[in-house]
């Protein structure tokens, strides 16, 4: 997009307005990719200044081979898995302390997520989706998740991800058939 | 033909239909700042602490802590060789010269 592509020239010239401007047209793209992934809303804004802080700062490594959206999806989607991971490790760290009589770090199991983008009678639903979606492996997640709450094409998917459009549709169709087995063992 | 688990699985995969995007909190652009400068306070002795703690660099520091021990170890005993040859050949010269003194003080005595 030749829009895109004067804004980052302004920002490798350090130029602010063309930084806001970057956070106005892409703040609630990222907050939605993130707040997908964490489940959590303070989370998701936590993360999202994260990656609007790291696309500041690496824009001159940003070689302009893909679209400044894919470049951002890309950089939204590894820092909320990263995020989802050491909240794992916590957690898992918190069970063994746990075993050893230390409570000081209980962790909680959050309530079911509900997406402020559901309608109302599809939330009860879209939370039990969310809790099996949970249980995918992380390259299954992120392409079903992409797809269906980004609405993104397989070829834009797939360039998120760096692999072939034939990989996101067999990604896809392991994750829908992964999810079906989820979903009809907790009926 | 689909039983019921399946169906209402089916309509639970399909519940993300339609979903409309989460928006931020207003004024992003704002907070985003106010961490920048944040990170930045922080990144004086962040960075210096993320440095010193990284293994290369850890690695290297004690490598140049046992290299100056070593070097100093064996200056030391270099040190010590020299002053030991340098007492010894301080010690011959002082009993040459005595030697030479009495050797004069008898020549001196006997010329009488």
């Amino acid at each position: 997009m030749l829009n895109d592509d004067i804004l980052i020239q302004e920002l490798r010239e350090g130029k602010e307005s063309a930084f806001k401007t970057i956070v106005d047209n892409y703040q609630d793209m990222v907050y939605n990719t993130c707040l997908s992934i964490v489940k959590s809303e303070e989370d998701a804004e936590d993360l999202a200044q994260e990656v609007f802080v790291q696309v500041y700062q690496s824009i001159r490594t940003f070689k302009g081979e893909s679209k400044l959206s894919t470049w951002i999806y890309r950089i939204a989607t590894t820092k909320s898995l990263d995020h989802e991971r050491k909240k794992k490790r916590k957690k898992r760290f918190g069970f063994v302390k746990s075993i050893f009589g230390d409570d000081s770090e209980i962790v909680i199991n959050p309530p079911d997520f509900n997406h402020p983008g559901v309608a109302l009678d599809k939330k009860e639903s879209a939370a039990k989706l969310f809790n099996a979606i949970e249980k995918l492996p992380e390259n299954q997640k992120v392409a079903f998740l992409l797809n269906k709450v980004e609405g993104l094409s397989y070829q834009e998917v797939s360039d998120v991800m760096k692999v072939s459009t034939s990989s996101i549709e067999s990604l896809l169709h392991r994750a829908k058939t992964n999810l079906r087995k989820i979903l009809e063992d907790n009926l | 033909m689909m039983n019921r688990s399946e169906n209402k699985a089916e309509e639970i995969l399909n519940s993300l239909d339609g979903i409309k995007r989460a928006t931020a909190r207003p004024f992003m652009y704002t907070r985003v700042m106010a961490k920048m400068q944040e990170d930045d306070v922080k990144s004086v002795w962040g960075k210096t602490v993320e440095l010193i703690a990284r293994p290369a660099v850890a690695l290297a520091c004690l490598a140049a802590v046992i290299a100056t021990n070593v070097f100093f170890v064996i200056k030391s005993e270099n040190s010590e060789t020299e002053t030991i040859t340098a007492t010894a050949t301080s010690v011959t010269e002082e009993f040459l010269q005595n030697d030479n003194m009495v050797l004069a003080v008898n020549n001196f005595e006997t010329s009488k």
